[in-house]
């Protein structure tokens, strides 16, 4: 009798033990289904919001874009490319009426496309000109909310060298169906570009299809964030453009460093035109130091 | 022995915090690190983990949670040992309070994936489902005053 006694109080105690603080448990399992319904409804009540505020597009001044144009040689030299994303090599080739292209497909609510934007615009301003770009933010209820960059979608650029392709699949504006905006389709060699090299054994199988998706000549091919966009926060494309000239600011490093090698994967496939941004020993080490081997 | 029982329970899950949580303070500090995580429209590890909420007073959450993990080891490993009940009373105060530590900084995390970044990281649903695990255990390891442990 004496051992069944002593095993009940046992049992009891255990239960005493854990049962005296069990409102610990559901006040925890109530809070936790609560934080969750808060967190969804504020994401709903925010994407709503991003839905009815949006604006229309406005014209980059030309102020802002001849940032972009006056970088000095010796800042693009100061610069280098420290911390800056190397391409994938594909070995592919995609030229246009005999100019090797720059293909960029993104979306405007993507806060990495709007981070790559401003790597890609400093880069090919020394080969071309961009014109009728307007201002653009990413999405505001996205990672790096309302990222500030600058839109392809409805912009042109000239070039001796390149040819310049732009995909914006969506704009940053949110329907009410919860989608974003759809803006552009891919031409069917484009998607069939992105299938075969957005894909393994190119980028991480994790990352196919991801977006930015940049392929310069065929052969040099990006996929994601050159740099995080996080850099970027808080400031105006202003703000952010008048650092570029002299590279002064993590950003303005940031967004060099990355369009030294964009620049220096289009010099490797247009023949190094122009000689003097492609004869620049910055340049000349970025093209050295290009893969030459398919993953 | 139901306490040492406990205890151990409380190690296991504190040293499988521990890696996780190392292994994303690694991935803040070292770039090289390859992320093993789905990168989708709802899963996305890359976009919580390097959205703004990803660094709280300068550090990245996930060396919180390190230091969180480690602190939690150290009070699990003291509450195993062979010590008076008295003491370890005290120790599973000093437990239990800083598991409810740990499960308010859950619940604020799991809001501002759900409702701000609008991703989850699965990594760190794996971290939060440890947390509340050892609050479970935490309080099946109460033993109200003067009462023995139950063996």
């Amino acid at each position: 009798m004496a051992p069944r006694a002593a095993q009940a109080r046992r049992g009891a105690v255990a239960q005493s033990g854990a049962g005296s603080l069990t409102w610990v448990l559901v006040v925890v399992a109530v809070a936790l289904v609560a934080t969750v319904a808060l967190a969804v409804q504020r994401r709903n009540t925010v994407q709503q919001a991003a839905a009815v505020t949006s604006t229309g597009p406005t014209p980059v001044p030309a102020a802002v874009m001849a940032d972009f144009e006056g970088i000095s040689a010796e800042t693009w030299t100061r610069i280098g490319t420290a911390n800056a994303a190397p391409p994938t090599f594909v070995g592919d080739s995609l030229g246009e009426g005999g100019k090797p292209v720059v293909l960029y497909i993104g979306a405007g609510y993507c806060p990495y496309c709007a981070a790559a934007r401003w790597s890609m615009i400093a880069a090919m301003s020394r080969f071309g000109r961009f014109s009728d770009l307007t201002y653009s933010r990413s999405s505001s209820v996205d990672v790096f909310p309302a990222t500030p960059t600058f839109s392809f979608y409805g912009g042109h650029y000239t070039s001796e060298y390149i040819v310049f392709q732009s995909v914006e699949l969506a704009s940053e504006v949110l329907m009410a169906n919860g989608q974003y905006q759809p803006l552009e389709t891919p031409t069917s060699t484009q998607e069939a570009l992105i299938r075969k090299y957005d894909a393994p054994p190119y980028v991480a199988p994790q990352g196919a299809g991801g977006i930015p998706f940049i392929l310069v000549g065929g052969r040099y091919m990006w996929s994601g964030s050159p740099f995080s966009p996080q850099v970027l926060a808080n400031q105006t494309q202003a703000d952010i453009a008048a650092t570029l000239p002299q590279g002064s600011g993590p950003a303005a490093e940031l967004i060099l460093a990355n369009a030294n090698v964009l620049t220096a994967a289009i010099c490797a496939v247009d023949g190094n035109q122009p000689t003097d941004v492609c004869s620049d020993p910055v340049i000349r080490s970025a093209i050295e130091a290009l893969p030459r081997k398919a993953p | 022995m139901r306490r040492h029982r406990l205890g151990l329970v409380r190690v296991v899950l504190t040293v499988i915090g521990l890696v996780i949580a190392a292994y994303l303070t690694l991935l803040h500090y070292v770039g090289s690190i390859p992320l093993v995580c789905a990168a989708g429209t709802v899963v996305d590890c890359e976009a919580v983990l390097n959205s703004p909420s990803s660094v709280v007073l300068g550090l990245p959450v996930a060396l919180w949670g390190l230091l969180w993990f480690s602190v939690a080891l150290v009070l699990a490993l003291l509450s195993g040992r062979n010590i008076r009940d008295r003491e370890a009373r005290r120790m599973w105060v000093a437990g239990f309070a800083w598991t409810l530590i740990g499960t308010l900084t859950v619940l604020w995390l799991v809001y501002q994936e759900v409702g701000v970044i609008g991703r989850i990281c699965a990594w760190c649903t794996a971290i939060h489902v440890l947390v509340l695990s050892l609050l479970v255990v935490q309080v099946q390891a109460h033993q109200p005053e003067g009462e023995p442990d139950p063996g």
